[in-house]
């Protein structure tokens, strides 16, 4: 009786999980970004660029978050030249690596510039998050004398998560943290 | 096969090879990625992800496409898609429960395995001791307090130059890491590190200048780099009006107890993230499960259609070539392969079908001989003279030939299948024949001979009948034949001959006395006449007459006779046969006793003939006519002369008729011989000399009662083309 009873259990439990599966696949497909992560405004200033970014985390991702898994983010920012025969060329380029993560020893949350080694702590979550609405990321050896134009975009690294998450990343919505383009003139800073 | 056959051929052999590499492939680097902690091909997860989808739906298209076709060929026909629907069946039911159930026990194993990481003493165990790290981490945050507030005290009222001197010789009583003393703008006064990391003092944040604000202290623990400090910032007692000083004091936790605590911080840490990915570590097992399950199904399925089609293509073929050969054609061999019982059985089938040919050819061969011989037989039997009939033991009627159906009038063909007591009731008149034979073949004759007459209308037909058992030819059921001739025409031959042979005997027998007699007769009068007595010579002239007149009428019969056995000798010419019979009647016009009416067709009727006998046999039915009228009323004769086609072939009839007592009855052919009369006078050669004459023409003449009384004797002459 209770073999068949555990049994049962299986299969239940066998049902639920490829029709989980199956119901994610559909929805990985069709189902649009929400946009959670966005750039509102930017400038750069010398070889800073300012931006305010504005994150509204989702609550798996922030259970992740507390849970130790860090965030690793991508800051992509472009400088492009005036348009030639319809054509504009990207005149600089530079990637910045952020890393978002909890420590509970100190109940700290902290920012971390992975490609400057330098890291800023705070005490809430609130606040780790508010410190993306002034961002200020240091742009070494940036010289763009030519650009017309600014890009910058910031996306969530899916490739940097645990490998146990990745997949579910790929497949579960409140993973695709990619924010659109934010575009600027040049000469407005 | 061209060129785009050939790409086709191998796209198709390829696709479902590399679908079933792809899904291999993804299976195995998901697993791998999921276990391991390894960021390389992190990258390329959507491109898995879509190859493996994409993967899966080329197999199953293939899979549906093999699935389709073979529903078109069960629904064709075609041989091998039943068995190969059958193995295929087979093949799947043997290949899925086991990785079904092996798929289901998987899952349910990771489950249990994952779930067992997680023993709920143990997270108790590593939050226990991460608090205790918490509780002497803010033991020790107090006491970076307490220190940094009695410093805070001491620098209180030291001006700008005289800090950083202070600071220099307070950091390594202070036991800080850093001592900083800023300003309200964040410059840096002065400042003091006891290690190189710290050169540069990381100042706080707006949150911590706040809380400084609002609480007159921020103190924390703060993570930094492998290690965790505690930062202190404290307001300076300020002399100087205005100006806002703030003192960080950054503190290291014991070096002693820095690795316990990271140590504990880290274990808790692991198990919490542990405990995280707990539901996708199952999700991503789940989904390499699925793959390796739907690569294993999948690939059943597609080695099933393989093997299915590998073992049914030579049944296949062979199920065609048998249809092949039971319709007759033995042109297909199949190619026999190499060293098995298939190939065994093929050979087999190929030799088979190679004397099934031979057989065949033969048995056609025989056929046509057989053929050939029946329509032989058929030839000989439609062209024997003597009717043949074909029975079987049961007396069933079996073959008949024309001959049978000529001689007695009777659609043997109708009656082939019946049982000939079937056509003895459907045919009465055939009774002397029908009754014969069965009573021979009930009798179990062997053979038998006999002589009988049938009558075919008014005709007496003489046969005679032969019979044999076939049993010792063709076997003891195989019947019996029964062959009759037509012996009518030559008992009347024989009768004419013995008739003629009479007549002649009769006129050179009786021709010769009768002229001496006749001289004798007429001497006797001229000698004795007017002599003797005139009684006597009475009595003379009457005897000598009646002498006289009876040899004359001798002499006529004999003439008759002479007439009848003289040998033909006609001399036919075409001759209009009207023009002869309107002569003849002229000669009958004045005749006070009949009415004559003539009845031409239109036109002229000509007749290839001799004039003479032609005009005789016209007397003669004339006479007939006149002869048989006798005392009856309005006695009237009517000729008519009419053409007719009859088998295709052009006749002219010539019909005498008159209004008599019609024919005697019991008239029949027999009243065409001579000496067969119903009156007291003549000879009763007239309508044997009659139907003499037609024959000696190559025509017939036949006798039959008028609808309205008397006869009509109608002589049909073959008529000459115009």
């Amino acid at each position: 009786m209770r073999f068949w009873k555990k049994c049962r259990n299986i299969q239940i439990r066998i049902v639920g999980r490829l029709a989980a599966l199956l119901a994610a696949l559909p929805i990985a497909a069709c189902a649009p970004a929400p946009a959670a992560l966005e750039v509102r405004g930017a400038q750069i200033e010398g070889a800073v660029l300012r931006a305010q970014i504005a994150w509204r985390p989702a609550a798996q991702v922030q259970e992740a978050l507390d849970h130790g898994i860090p965030l690793d983010f991508v800051v992509r920012v472009t400088a492009q030249s005036a348009p030639r025969f319809g054509l504009r060329r990207t005149v600089a380029e530079r990637q910045r690596h952020l890393q978002l993560r909890y420590y509970p020893l100190s109940r700290q949350y902290q920012w971390a510039d992975l490609d400057l080694q330098q890291a800023r702590s705070y005490g809430s979550r609130a606040l780790a998050l508010a410190a993306l609405d002034d961002l200020r990321l240091p742009l070494p050896d940036w010289r763009a004398p030519q650009a017309e134009s600014y890009r910058v975009a910031i996306a969530l690294d899916r490739g940097a998560l645990p490998g146990a998450l990745r997949l579910a990343a790929l497949l579960r919505p409140a993973w695709w943290l990619a924010s659109p383009e934010y575009v600027w003139a040049a000469a407005a800073g | 096969m061209g060129r785009g056959g050939r790409l086709n051929r191998l796209a198709r052999r390829l696709l479902p090879a590399l679908a079933v590499a792809v899904l291999l492939a993804a299976a195995l680097l998901l697993a791998n990625d999921a276990a391991g902690g390894s960021h390389r091909l992190a990258a390329w997860y959507p491109w898995v992800l879509g190859a493996s989808a994409l993967a899966l739906l080329v197999l199953l298209a293939v899979i549906a496409q093999r699935l389709w076709r073979l529903r078109r060929d069960l629904r064709d026909g075609v041989p091998g898609a039943r068995l190969t629907r059958r193995v295929l069946v087979r093949l799947i039911a043997l290949a899925l429960p086991p990785v079904v159930v092996v798929y289901g026990f998987a899952l349910n194993f990771l489950d249990a395995t994952i779930d067992t990481w997680f023993d709920v003493r143990m997270e108790r165990a590593l939050d226990d001791a991460l608090d205790i790290a918490r509780v002497y981490v803010e033991e020790r945050l107090r006491a970076a307090q307490e220190s940094g507030a009695a410093l805070a005290r001491q620098l209180a009222g030291l001006s700008d130059a005289e800090l950083q001197a202070s600071l220099d010789s307070r950091i390594d009583a202070e036991g800080a890491l850093a001592l900083t003393v800023f300003g309200a703008d964040q410059a840096v006064l002065a400042t003091a590190s006891s290690d190189p990391q710290f050169l540069t003092p990381a100042l706080p944040d707006s949150a911590a200048l706040l809380q400084v604000q609002s609480a007159g202290r921020y103190a924390a623990a703060e993570p930094f780099g492998e290690r965790t400090i505690l930062r202190i910032v404290l307001p300076l007692p300020s002399a100087a009006p205005g100006g806002m000083r703030l003192l960080q004091a950054l503190y290291p936790v014991p070096a002693r107890l820095q690795p316990l605590a990271a140590g504990v911080e880290q274990a808790s840490f692991d198990f919490q993230r542990l405990k995280f990915l707990r539901e996708s570590l199952k999700l991503t097992f789940t989904l390499v499960l699925s793959f390796v399950l739907l690569l294993s199904v999948l690939f059943a399925l597609l080695a099933a259609f393989g093997t299915a089609r590998r073992l049914t293509a030579p049944i296949g073929r062979l199920a065609a070539a048998t249809r092949a050969v039971g319709a007759g054609r033995y042109d297909t061999p199949l190619p026999v392969p190499p060293n098995d019982e298939l190939g065994f059985l093929l050979a087999s089938f190929n030799q088979m079908q190679h004397e099934l040919e031979l057989a065949s050819s033969r048995l056609k061969q025989s056929a046509q001989e057989t053929e050939h011989q029946r329509a032989y037989l058929t030839a000989v039997l439609e062209r024997l003279s003597a009717g043949v009939l074909g029975l079987d033991r049961d007396g069933v009627l079996r073959t008949a030939n024309r001959a049978a159906e000529t001689i007695l009038d009777v659609p043997w063909t109708r009656h082939l299948g019946q049982p000939l007591a079937a056509v003895r009731t459907a045919q009465p008149r055939l009774a002397p024949l029908v009754d014969a034979i069965l009573a021979h073949i009930r009798a179990g004759v062997r053979e038998w001979r006999e002589e009988l007459v049938v009558e075919r209308g008014e005709e007496r037909r003489v046969l005679m009948l032969r019979g044999a058992e076939l049993a010792p030819l063709l076997g003891d059921d195989a019947g019996v034949v029964a062959v009759f001739d037509d012996l009518t025409l030559l008992d009347r031959a024989q009768r004419d001959a013995a008739w003629a042979e009479v007549a002649r005997r009769l006129a050179h027998e009786v021709k010769n006395p009768l002229t001496p007699i006749q001289l004798a007769a007429e001497r006797l009068r001229r000698r004795f006449i007017g002599r003797l007595p005139a009684e006597e010579t009475e009595l003379l002239d009457r005897a000598t007459h009646t002498i006289i007149s009876q040899v004359e009428a001798l002499k006529a019969m004999v003439n008759a006779f002479g007439d009848y056995a003289r040998p033909p000798q006609i001399e036919p010419r075409p001759l209009s046969l009207t023009a002869l019979v309107g002569e003849v009647l002229d000669l009958y016009e004045n005749d006070q006793r009949i009415r004559l009416i003539r009845r031409f067709a239109a036109g002229e009727t000509v007749v290839r003939a001799d004039a003479g006998r032609l005009r005789q046999l016209l007397h003669n039915l004339l006479k007939n006519s006149l002869e048989a009228i006798g005392d009856t009323r309005q006695p009237q004769i009517e000729v008519t002369i009419c053409d007719i086609v009859e088998n295709a072939q052009n006749w002219t009839e010539l019909a005498v008729a008159d209004n008599g007592p019609g024919l005697p009855d019991g008239f029949d052919a027999r009243w065409f011989e001579p000496y067969t009369t119903s009156k007291a006078k003549g000879t009763g050669l007239g309508l044997a000399v009659a139907k003499k004459i037609a024959e000696e023409h190559g025509g017939s003449i036949r006798a039959e009662n008028r609808a309205g009384g008397g006869a009509v004797f109608t002589v049909r002459l073959p008529r000459e083309r115009g």
